[in-house]
């Protein structure tokens, strides 16, 4: 028995050393990463540092790695919101590690994007916000740029309208340009991509946003650099800020992993103006009539007797809404092992707006695949596709809503007697159905960077990268609707190709161990053009273009006969050619310093001044780690941060600065060329001088963080494009005149109020001052910029936007007329365009957004109010809404008006010509503080309560993770405006409007109010 | 996976090397757009010039001049319209009170500029030209004098204002320049549309496809004399117009059609689907499919409903209760005649009369215009005073071209002799009677004199 049982142990004991005998030479790891609180992370990433060997930890935290050499290992532990954990391993046969991650509130282990490269937050010197990719998919917004909103200080967000697949306009740190454009530079994975709103022109009210492609939900993270240091590596185009787009990644030991994610919603308008009914529409006009000193009833728009008149009682906007309904479904695919990862993606959308008729339907599939074959060898590659369909209507001054709040009469019946359509006046339901309009985008960013480490510490990077934008825009009236004898159609085909390509040099330098140097540098070329029709295609048909193809040639046919077809490949052709370079120099990770200079040279810019140069310089020091503070128990974190560089802003349109003629449309069957513009050799980029100052904190261990900053951008070269007198035939041209100061201070201050084993309640509270003011507007009066759609001015010591109105006083109690005050300030009761004085801005003097989240077990609550304060809106509707007597209609809040002597009121007398209040030539002139609000809001932009099955319910449904949610957006609004949306980014005639008229509201559709429910899972 | 490293190397250095040279090369960077081409380029032929004389027709006959702005202007200011519901910017046009602002006009005034500018590019190049050189001198000469001559009606008190004319008139640009510049007085602005339009009478040929001719030329000579009240040389180029015999009165119904007028001695022409003239009238006048924004009062249509007249045909009165409304701009595309025979005729008669010469010439022109009107059943007899002529000639003129815009003109013109003839009662000298100028000029130039406000009633 004995025998065999020492042979029995003998045995096994040679087996075991002949295992171990294999282990020796490729021993294992296998280990669990915990929290402080002794809980699993899953999503962990471990790294074995100087291999490629990575592993990732699951549900129970557990990774494992095998076949490692026996000896000492690095093992490499990140997950966000987790200090980055090194442990020295020795390995052994088979090892099991436990491995406690500390939390870090401040995630100053965190990866930052930065333009060419990244950094984690500790080294970062200059001023960079970083947005997660889950906090933009958590709002239905028509395009993911709007889910910025309160997100980050300095970044001010203004939600376009309701309608679907519209644009926000994006301020970073104020605004510094006037007629180029204001908006950042968008750059998604290396790539500058085509953002401009006006790409296809304003039809129908609207600017069609080619940022509403991008699928929210392949976005890993955004980060917006605001200063000089962080922006200036993009030079000329750095100044309005940038925003970096990174896109999801494969990570390396993820093991295949299918997500899943679903949301439906419904949706209606966020809050609307109100309107007097038929019968009360019809006394006020009578009440005008009579005012007016006259007797009998009043004559009534529309060819309508008052017999006919009393029997309707429209109700337009019902007319054109419904409840929108929107759907969203992503499907995605990733992996990671030591050699390839990849991340595929799909998703389908389909967002019909709250507005019959109008939806914006998406497609989008993602490949990014990361191949390292070698240790030396990489090879990354990005393709993304999206289609975007719009189905359009018109609104605002187009039509659709915009009659329903204006010429759209109550006393309007739908259809005539005989059944047809009304047409005597406006009929917006005439175009349901009937106005056939789809605008479809289609966009492939695809890029490849081969990266090779040919010696240590080296990194060389070969970077091509593509964008090509194809926009479809057709537009097809049918004959009923046209009243003639066939349809029309119209088609604007346009493909806008964008290239760049990269080629940088990255060293690593530890001089010794307290000394560390990073160099970058780096030669690139963009190149960007547009193949299309410039007058687009038009003629009669009997259905969309794409449809009647017909039609669509014999279009083609007689517009290439007459020569007016007007085909370009290269049209708004544009270089970039640029040098850069970054160093960055650290000390014992307590002192950092940054330098970066970009050279740029542009097809755009004038001969005599074909290249710009714009260095910056930075740095931060962590006072913490001195010796003084490094024992303090209450300040965990201390970081002062500065820089001041020059960056520069090129959005204007190419071929500028020569006196250039064009071919537009045709005459009598020929061709026609014709100049442009006025030449200017000197034409530049506008220039900024950004200051910039931060102090980074934590408290009691993190518990309490934030930022403070202060900045102070100086603009020079500003760019009008105006000032020309118009008896020159023109009214345009550019110069770099302008001198614009934007200073301000941002808070952002993080707090985990309660934390306990169950709950936990957290507080981000943002919040940005911004001071704007035009220094210099060489030496033009207010009127030479402005004017057109766009109520405010541009004048010298007063912000960009200002609103240069006639001052009402109020109404004189006596005869119910209008009290001005003159230019001096001295009452007046006639009217003078010659008394419009400054009283008013559309810039807020704050704004910002304050989080709660709460969380108890799997459940999270998370409400998110965004704030605007100061500032004014303009109603620039309201003076036909709320004025003279016309075939509008008329807001309810008409109710406080003068009707009989004696009377203290709002509003003055109703009248039904303008000319009865002395002085006014007409109800568009009425331009008055009558109509100028206070701007301020506070908006409950978002409420969230979601569930996330713990794990073990999860493994059992042989799950990774399982989220159900359900969403409100814009669920309260809190504003003194009664017209409506407080909200307001209308539709624009160009950027100078985009700049000058944000909260000016000219029957903008209003925001969506939704609630959304939906779950995401991944196994 | 197998990798060849040098392959990689190779792709590597030759991007790299795109991305540097692409820095040092200045040709990249003077890419520039297609559709935008370098002046010397754009007109360094005669072809050049042509297109650039064809993009000044473009303007004149665009949505801002004669395809119907300069129309519904003049019909806005004048009598004939009913305006008791016009609002906005035909209100304020309408109640004969502009201001610095006001798009309609704005783009207006701007949009005249720009063909004047456009005829001042194809003078200053005309060295490059050949063949067409005399020609197109003309034509931008024509253009040039046209377009001055429609500002100066709108944007300044008439000719004979003031006894020597210094009165302030509108901006002169003789050149392509983008400098701003004062008002001109109104003679020196009329002498100039007369210098030009007497070097294009003889520059321009008999027949130009489509193109302004010399007999355009004269007929605008002869509008413009006869708005100075110069009835002895409004007579002289009426009749040299009319007696090329080129030109034969046509129906009503042939004014505004796609075939065109046998009347036109120059017209804004139609090419479908690529020019289609006449837009904003059919959109303000047009009266088949639904009630059009401007309607004719009840005065008017009082003049022209009288039993015989047959221009009642005209007016569409049954489908829209109450209300007046042109048919003239039916149809879903016509030809803009901009000057045609009746006005000429009506010309020549007011003329002959105005100095009592040559009336049985003018006797028989009103005869015509009667004859046509009336369907045969009114004339006047042979041997009428040259009183009974001027009557008839004015009365005929106000139906005839009701709704063209010419009735402001005649009120300035009439009145500029010391007759008022507004049926609204202003005076035709009151300040609203006179175009605001854009606040642009004002803008720029702080020393432009713009036109005095206040209404007219």
């Amino acid at each position: 028995m004995k025998i065999f049982y020492l042979l029995k142990r003998g045995l096994s004991l040679l087996f075991i050393f002949m295992v171990l005998k294999v282990q020796a030479q490729t021993g294992s790891i296998s280990g669990k990463v915990l929290d402080e609180t002794g809980l699993p992370l899953p999503g962990a990433s471990v790294f074995i540092k100087g291999t490629n060997k990575a592993a990732s930890t699951d549900n129970n935290g557990v990774f494992q790695f095998s076949g490692i050499a026996n000896g000492d290992v690095v093992l490499e532990v990140r997950i966000i919101a987790y200090k980055t954990l090194l442990r020295t391993v020795k390995v052994s046969g088979k090892t099991e590690v436990t491995l406690n991650l500390q939390s870090d509130s401040q995630m100053l282990d965190d990866v930052v994007i930065l333009g060419y490269g990244s950094q984690t937050k500790r080294q970062v010197t200059g001023a960079i916000s970083k947005v997660t990719g889950e906090k933009l998919t958590a709002l239905p917004t028509p395009s993911f740029e709007a889910s910025l909103q309160g997100q980050a200080p300095g970044v001010q967000v203004t939600q376009g309208s309701g309608l679907a697949g519209s644009g926000s306009v994006i301020r970073i740190r104020g605004i510094g340009s006037i007629s180029a454009g204001g908006d950042p530079l968008y750059v998604v994975d290396g790539i500058p991509i085509t953002s401009d709103p006006f790409i296809a022109g304003n039809r129908g009210a609207m600017n069609q946003n080619p940022l509403a492609t991008i699928n929210p939900n392949d976005i890993e993270s955004i980060e917006i650099l605001k200063d000089a240091a962080a922006a200036g590596i993009y030079g000329s185009r750095g100044a309005n800020g940038v925003i970096l787009v990174t896109t999801k990644r494969g990570k390396a030991g993820k093991r295949p992993t299918i997500t899943l994610s679903s949301r439906y919603g419904l949706s209606t308008y966020a809050n609307r103006p109100k309107f007097a009914n038929g019968a009360e529409w019809l006394a006020l006009r009578q009440e005008a009539w009579t005012n007016d000193g006259n007797t009998g009833l009043a004559p009534l728009p529309g060819g309508l007797t008052w017999a006919q008149a009393r029997q309707n009682d429209t109700d337009w906007w019902d007319i054109v809404t419904e409840t929108g309904k929107s759907n969203d479904q992503s499907i995605s695919y990733s992996q990671g092992t030591e050699k390839v990862n990849t991340y595929i993606s799909a998703s389908y959308g389909d967002n019909h707006s709250y507005l019959k008729g109008n939806s914006y339907q998406r497609y989008g599939f993602r490949v990014n695949l990361d191949v390292k074959p070698t240790s030396y060898f990489t090879t990354n590659i990005n393709i993304g596709y999206d289609k975007g369909t719009n189905n359009r209507v018109n609104a605002a001054w187009a039509g659709g809503l915009g009659d329903a709040m204006s010429t759209a009469l109550p006393i309007y019946p739908v259809y005539n007697g005989d059944g047809s359509f009304f047409s005597n006046g406006a009929n917006p339901s005439r175009n349901l159905g009937l106005l056939d309009w789809k605008t479809i985008n289609q966009r492939l960013i695809g890029g490849i960077t081969l990266e090779l480490k040919p010696v240590k510490n080296l990194s060389l990077k070969a970077i091509g990268n593509m964008d090509n934008l194809d926009v479809d825009d057709n537009i097809f009236t049918p004959a009923s609707l046209r009243n003639a004898s066939r349809g029309f159609a119209t088609a604007y085909p346009t493909s806008i190709f964008n290239r760049t390509v990269t080629g940088t040099a990255t060293y690593d330098l530890a001089i010794n161990k307290d000394n560390k140097l990073t160099l970058l540098a780096g030669a690139e070329a963009q190149f960007s053009d547009r193949t299309l029709y410039r007058n687009g295609i038009s003629g009669d048909a009997d259905g969309p273009f794409n449809k009647d193809l017909a039609s669509y040639y014999e279009a083609m046919r007689v517009g290439a006969a007459a020569g007016g077809l007007n085909f370009y490949t290269g049209f708004n052709k544009e270089t970039f050619s640029s040098l850069f370079a970054r160093i960055n120099y650290s000390y014992k990770d307590k002192y950092y310093l940054q330098g970066v200079v970009r050279r740029d040279g542009s097809s755009k810019f004038g001969p005599n001044n074909k290249y710009g140069y714009f260095p910056s310089i930075s740095g931060s020091w962590y006072i913490n780690q001195e010796d003084f503070l490094r024992s303090s128990k209450v300040i965990s974190n201390l970081k002062l941060r500065a820089s001041y560089g020059l960056v520069g802003s090129s959005n204007f349109p190419s071929g500028e600065y020569y006196q250039k003629f064009e071919y537009s449309g045709s005459y009598n069957g020929r061709p026609v060329l014709f100049p442009v513009n006025a030449e200017n050799p000197n034409l530049k980029w506008e220039e900024g001088r950004n200051l910039d100052v931060g102090l980074d904190f934590g408290l009691f261990n993190g518990r309490i963080s934030g930022e403070l900053g202060y900045y102070r951008k100086k603009t020079t070269d500003a760019l009008i494009n105006s000032a020309i007198s118009p008896s020159t035939g023109f009214d345009k041209g550019w110069l770099n005149v302008g001198e614009i100061l934007n200073e301000g201070y941002e808070l952002s201050l993080n707090t985990i109020n309660i934390q306990g084993k169950n709950f936990k309640w957290t507080t981000r509270l943002n919040a940005s001052k911004n001071f704007n003011e035009v220094l210099s507007l060489g030496g033009f009066s207010p009127d030479a910029v402005g004017g057109g759609t766009n109520d405010t001015r541009i004048a010298e010591g007063y912000p960009i936007g200002t609103n240069f109105l006639v001052r009402y006083k109020g109404v004189d109690p006596n005869d119910g007329l209008p009290i001005w005050l003159d230019k001096d300030g001295f009452e007046t009761k006639t009217f003078s365009l010659d008394n419009r004085v400054p009283v008013g801005k559309v810039l807020p003097d704050y704004v910002g957004g304050l989080t709660n989240t709460f969380n108890f077990k799997g459940f999270e609550l998370n409400t998110m109010f965004t704030f605007a304060i100061g500032g004014n809106l303009y109603d620039a509707s309201a003076k036909r809404q709320l004025g003279v007597v016309t075939d509008w209609n008329i807001r309810e809040d008409i109710a406080d008006r003068w009707r009989k002597p004696g009377d203290v009121a709002k509003f003055p007398r109703l009248t039904m010509n303008a000319g009865n209040y002395p002085g006014l030539s007409s109800e568009w002139q009425y331009n008055s503080t009558m109509f100028l609000y206070d701007a301020t809001f506070v908006r409950l932009r978002e409420v969230t309560l979601s569930y996330t099955l713990p794990a073990k319910a999860v493994s059992k449904l042989r799950l990774q993770s399982l989220k159900l949610f359900a969403t409100g957006m814009n669920l309260l609004t809190f504003s003194k405006y009664p017209g409506g949306d407080p909200e307001i980014a209308r539709d624009f005639e160009n950027p100078q409007d985009r700049n000058m008229s944000p909260n000016v509201t000219y029957l903008t559709t209003p925001q969506q109010k939704s609630i959304t429910f939906g779950l995401t899972t991944s196994f | 996976m197998k990798i060849k490293y040098n392959n990689i190397w190779k792709s590597f250095i030759v991007l790299s090397v795109v991305a540097g040279f692409g820095t040092g090369c200045k040709k990249f960077l003077e890419a520039t757009p297609v559709e935008s081409i370098n002046k010397s380029v754009a007109l360094a032929n005669e072809q050049g010039v042509v297109q650039e004389m064809n993009g000044a027709y473009q303007i004149v006959g665009g949505t801002n001049m004669f395809g119907g702005k300069i129309q519904v202007m003049g019909e806005l200011l004048a009598d004939q319209l009913d305006g008791s519901q016009l609002n906005g910017d035909f209100g304020e046009i309408y109640g004969r009170k502009t201001s610095v602002f006001g798009a309609y006009k704005n783009d207006m005034y701007k949009d005249i500029y720009q063909a004047i500018y456009r005829a001042n590019i194809v003078l200053e190049n005309l060295g490059v030209t050949s063949s067409l050189r005399d020609n197109l001198e003309g034509q931008a000469l024509f253009v040039r004098a046209l377009g001055h001559f429609e500002a100066v009606k709108l944007w300044a008190q008439p000719y004979g204002y003031s006894s020597d004319n210094s009165h302030l008139g509108v901006p002169l640009r003789t050149a392509a320049s983008i400098v701003t510049q004062q008002r001109a007085t109104v003679k020196q602005v009329y002498d100039q549309i007369i210098a030009d339009l007497k070097i294009a009478e003889v520059r321009l040929p008999d027949e130009n496809n489509g193109y302004a001719t010399k007999w355009a030329a004269k007929a605008l000579l002869a509008k413009v004399y006869f708005q100075m009240n110069d009835f002895a040389n409004a007579y002289l180029y009426a009749n040299q117009v009319i007696a090329s015999n080129k030109f034969t009165l046509d129906t009503y119904a042939s004014r505004f059609s796609e075939t065109g007028c046998k009347e036109s001695i120059f017209k804004i022409t139609n090419s479908k689907g690529t020019y289609e003239p006449g837009g904003e009238l059919r959109g303000q006048f047009r009266s088949d499919f639904n009630l059009p924004t401007l309607r004719f009062n009840s005065a008017f249509w009082a003049t022209v409903n009288t039993a015989t007249d047959t221009r009642k045909a005209l007016y569409e009165t049954v489908k829209y209760p109450g209300f007046v409304a042109t048919k003239k701009y039916n149809s879903d595309r016509f030809e803009v005649p901009v000057l045609y025979l009746t006005d000429m005729k009506l010309i020549r008669a007011e003329s002959a009369a105005e100095t009592n010469t040559n009336l049985t010439i003018a006797i028989q022109d009103i005869n015509d215009i009667l004859s046509r009107a009336y369907g045969g059943t009114k004339s006047i007899p042979a041997g009428s005073s040259a009183s009974l002529i001027r009557t008839n000639a004015r009365f005929e003129r106000s139906i005839e071209m009701a709704g063209e815009g010419n009735r402001i003109s005649e009120i300035k013109r009439i009145g500029a002799k010391g007759e008022n003839i507004d049926r609204r009662g202003a005076s035709w000298n009151c300040n609203g009677l006179v175009l605001q100028f854009p606040q642009g000029e004002m803008a720029t130039n702080a020393s432009f004199v713009r036109n005095p406000e206040g209404g007219c009633n």
